[in-house]
């Protein structure tokens, strides 16, 4: 695994001595057994050298991170990939407009015919020094999140009411998400933001999408592949001139499409179930169907997509 | 018209889906050319016939305006126009250069556009007609992309090569060479040596294209401007695939190629129109002779060709009960709604505004009282008896009638309006009814226009009580607008009126704006657009301001439209960014009139 991990890394030209820091990370912070379930490899990983070098060098120096990106720009993949990278386990706290401070660090319950403090996953995360991923953290309401601060900050410490003082292992990490330009998302709180490095996630471009789609597809024809990704990208623009929501941006629905051509679906029938009926607007449908016929012609098969 | 008679009921169903349609077209423009700053007027009308067609000459412009300069091709075409070349011809081998230059860089990029020109192509072959020599080389086109056999006139061999060879085209230049070579050879074989070569063609000044669509002088910039316009009004055309015609029409004059310009208006067809109009926007106010006469005094120059139509709306004087009167109702409850949820906040403005208006009245009457031989005695002054010459011991009052001020509200309600409905229905109703408390006659009428007709909605007349007032909250938006011949319209009523202050309050959202679907049967007034319509709206205002009304023009909109508001309303015009001060403006603007007139 470990060589996994260097093939990885040097195959996205992540400098040498970034590498060595990693593993170092690795070798200093061992996973405990009972967390080695929730180390990952994941089955894509992360691809984009910059952002990956900023994320790696930021975790390094004790920072938590702050991804921003659109939608489907990779902000899971690339927690997924750190701590993958740095050998931690992973916490998903999801962050939802009903999430408060008991549901991240805890709360009190009764077991055992007395009260005791159920741990929450920031709590779980902290002491097991995981990397805990609060998805979506501008959903969540500023005051339920605002807990956190002294977790994030030179205090590494969880304050829960009523016990002590919860310290951080020297390996915990948060990493948050925030999806930008999406329906319903409010502006973090300046006090929250202050405390991340903030990782500004770039939109798919044509080159990493094109290899991405080349690791899904080793036996995808070039043509096929340039007008898939082609698609993604005419969609990806469109979102982002606010022409289309986002729904229908989701690159894992694509992948699902493509999978369903080589068990012998119509790819112009694939892309509709992947990508178009995620809309459920009738006019953005006509809109994202459009664009698809210009690039996958209905006369088109599982020939025309998959060679060999 | 059948096909339309029903969808036609429902006019506002058929509005939202010309939008939709513009929209969808304009977005896969977008998709194409993959510049979103890019502007673009779709064409919902080859829609609704050739659906396929439409698609695939939005495709084909995405990818041409991203590789080629199509205001280059546009001023070409003008100057071989200006030097005689025939309109027809030149568009038609225009349109085939530019689909045989745009199309293999836009398949090549996407690979499903052959499918949708197979298709525009299928489409263009059922509804289209092939007469003359460019119209033939378009069939054989047509007909051996669709893989069907064909066989291509020996005459016709040279220009299909020259067609060909645009395949690999790079620049403008190398399209507007063939299509040059195409007219020469194919549409006019006299042409270059009657008037000169393509070098000759490019010279062609502006001033000279201008000069050739228009006689009149204007100056460099007008030039420029009116320039502008033909091209962009060119373009639209020069870029599309070809004109499939409407079937029925085909059918009944198969041998008049120009019949959608000149189609004489139909009596019976008008009828019908007018009987939809009713039903659509109410009964009208006036009987026929009226009616008759008011048009032919009003709809004159810019506007000849239209209709005016008077009305309470549809609410109050209902042809039947149908979609449109349950649509109206509707938006009439919605807003009520916000009107009983901001009742407080309005009832306060009404209040202020009210008081602000009488306390301006009342100062003018005091100023107005001087000091005279005769009227209300002033104790003050009773020391001077006997010691001064000419005591003046009372005050004569000058005081007018209240009634010597006019109001007219006139509310563009366009359909532009439509995401503020509540909120002017509510401001207008404010003013009213301050106006009313005050006791100064005013009248309010929103205008919009569908087809040639401007409707002039009246809620309430000068002398209406002021429980009339509430019919405001029917507001309802709807249509284009063709400002200066509503600005007619009130004029004339306002004219007629013995009051000696005159002012009429303009709310507007933006320049104005028919351009007349086109409907059958009638004779369609020119479009109503753009440069001319700004400056024929201006000319309206200047001719009401010189007629002693005052004019103030309110804007609320957005800030591209805002030079041309000014341009319309000079001096007296106020931009606010919120229709929630209408009211409050309305108010502060009359107060200062009454306090400053004498
Ligand atoms: N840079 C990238 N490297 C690898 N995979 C990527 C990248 N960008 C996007 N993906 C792919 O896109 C899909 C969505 O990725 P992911 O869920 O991480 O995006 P996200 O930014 O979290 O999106 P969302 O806003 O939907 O949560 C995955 O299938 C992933 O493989
Ligand atoms: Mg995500």
């Amino acid at each position: 695994m470990k060589q996994d991990i260097h093939a990885y890394l040097t195959g996205q030209g992540v400098s040498e001595e970034l590498i060595r820091e990693a593993a170092a990370f690795r070798e200093r912070y061992p996973v405990e057994p009972e967390f080695a379930g929730r180390v990952e490899v994941p089955a894509m990983p992360f691809l984009g050298k910059d952002t990956l070098e900023m994320a790696m060098a930021g975790l390094l120096q004790g920072e938590n991170l702050l991804l921003c990106g659109g939608k489907a720009t990779g902000k899971n993949v690339l927690c997924q990939t750190l701590s993958w990278v740095f050998g931690r386990p992973a916490f998903d706290i999801s962050c939802h407009i009903h999430t408060d401070s008991a549901s991240l660090i805890g709360t009190d319950t009764f077991r055992d015919n007395q009260v005791q403090f159920r741990k929450g996953p920031v709590t779980l995360c902290a002491q097991a020094g995981g990397f805990g991923v609060l998805d979506e953290i501008n959903m969540a309401k500023n005051d339920a999140v605002s807990v956190l601060h002294a977790a994030l900050d030179h205090r590494r410490r969880i304050d829960v009411p009523g016990y002590q003082r919860i310290p951080l292992h020297p390996a915990a990490r948060f990493l948050a998400t925030m999806n930008l330009g999406y329906a319903g998302t409010r502006e973090l709180n300046e006090a929250l933001v202050s405390r991340f490095l903030v990782v500004d996630m770039p939109p798919l471009q044509k080159e990493t999408l094109e290899d991405l789609l080349r690791r899904y597809f080793p036996d995808m024809k070039n043509p096929a592949l340039e007008q898939f990704s082609g698609l993604f990208l005419d969609l990806q623009r469109k979102a982002g001139n606010g022409e289309i929501s986002t729904k229908a941006l989701d690159l894992r629905g694509m992948i699902g499409g493509i999978r369903a051509i080589r068990s012998g679906l119509w790819p112009s029938l694939a892309i509709r179930m992947g990508v178009l009926n995620k809309s459920f607007d009738s006019f953005e449908k006509e809109i994202l169907e459009d664009a698809a016929n210009t690039r996958i012609p209905a006369g088109w098969s599982r020939e025309d997509v998959f060679g060999g | 018209m059948e096909g339309r008679g029903q969808a036609a009921e429902d006019l506002p169903a058929l509005e939202g889906r010309r939008l939709e349609i513009e929209n969808r077209l304009r977005n896969l423009f977008w998709t194409v050319s993959g510049d979103y700053s890019l502007d673009v007027r779709p064409d919902a009308e080859t829609f609704l016939r050739s659906p396929g067609l439409a698609l695939y000459d939005a495709v084909k412009q995405g990818a041409f305006v991203s590789h080629f300069d199509p205001r280059a091709l546009a001023l070409y075409t003008l100057q071989k126009r200006a030097m005689g070349a025939d309109e027809q011809a030149l568009t038609t081998l225009t349109q085939l250069c530019v689909d045989a230059a745009a199309y293999p860089l836009a398949s090549r990029e996407r690979r499903g556009v052959a499918e949708m020109r197979a298709r525009a192509f299928r489409e263009l072959l059922e509804g289209g007609s092939f007469r003359g020599r460019p119209e033939q080389l378009r069939k054989c086109l047509i007909l051996r992309f669709l893989g069907q056999p064909v066989q291509i006139p020996e005459e016709l061999l040279p220009a299909v090569e020259i067609i060909d060879g645009l395949s690999d085209a790079r620049d403008t230049e190398a399209i507007i060479a063939a299509i040059d070579r195409l007219y020469n050879s194919l549409a006019d074989p006299t042409f270059e040596a009657l008037h000169g070569d393509l070098k000759a063609v490019r010279r062609v000044t502006g001033e000279a294209l201008v000069a050739f669509s228009r006689s009149q002088a204007l100056s460099d910039r007008q030039i420029q401007q009116v320039l502008e316009e033909y091209l962009s009004a060119a373009r639209e055309e020069l870029l599309k695939t070809g004109q499939v015609r409407p079937a029925r029409r085909e059918a009944v004059r198969p041998n008049d190629s120009q019949e959608e310009e000149v189609a004489p208006p139909d009596p019976a067809e008008a009828e019908k129109v007018y009987a939809f109009i009713e039903r659509q926007f109410g009964k009208s106010d006036l009987p026929p002779a009226e009616r008759e006469k008011r048009n032919r005094r009003l709809c004159t120059g810019i506007h000849r060709g239209c209709s005016l139509h008077f009305t309470q709306g549809v609410l109050q004087n209902p042809v039947l009960k149908n979609t449109q009167y349950l649509r109206t109702q509707m938006q009439s409850m919605k807003n009520e709604m916000y009107f009983q949820m901001k009742g407080q906040n309005i009832q306060r403005s009404v209040t202020l505004l009210s008081a602000m208006l009488k306390q301006a009245q009342i100062q003018r009457m005091d100023e107005d009282a001087v000091p005279s031989e005769q009227g209300q005695i002033v104790p003050g002054r009773l020391w001077k008896v006997g010691r001064i010459r000419d005591p003046k011991l009372f005050d004569r009052e000058k005081r007018r009638d209240q009634a010597d001020f006019l109001v007219d509200i006139l509310l563009d309600s366009s359909s532009s309006q439509a995401l503020r409905q509540p909120q002017i229905a509510a401001q207008g109703y404010i003013v009213s009814q301050a106006l009313s408390l005050a006791g100064i006659p005013h009248r309010v009428c929103g205008f919009c226009s569908y087809w040639d007709y401007t409707m002039i909605h009246r809620y309430r007349d000068y002398d209406d009580p002021i429980e009339a007032n509430r019919s405001i909250l029917q507001f309802r938006a709807f249509g284009e607008n063709r400002d200066a011949l509503a600005i007619r319209a009130i004029r004339e009523g306002m004219l007629a009126r013995p009051e000696e202050k005159k002012i009429l309050i303009l709310l507007s959202d933006g320049r104005p704006n028919n351009l007349g679907v086109r409907r059958p049967g009638s004779s369609r007034p020119p479009a109503y657009v753009g440069e001319e319509a700004v400056r024929d709206t201006a000319q309206e205002v200047r001719k009401t301001r010189s007629l002693g009304i005052g004019v103030l023009g309110i804007f609320v909109g957005s800030e591209e439209d805002l030079a041309a508001e000014r341009k319309i309303y000079g001096k007296e015009f106020i931009y606010s960014r919120s229709i929630l001060s209408f009211a409050h403006i309305v108010g502060t603007y009359l107060r200062t009139l009454m306090e400053d007139s004498d």
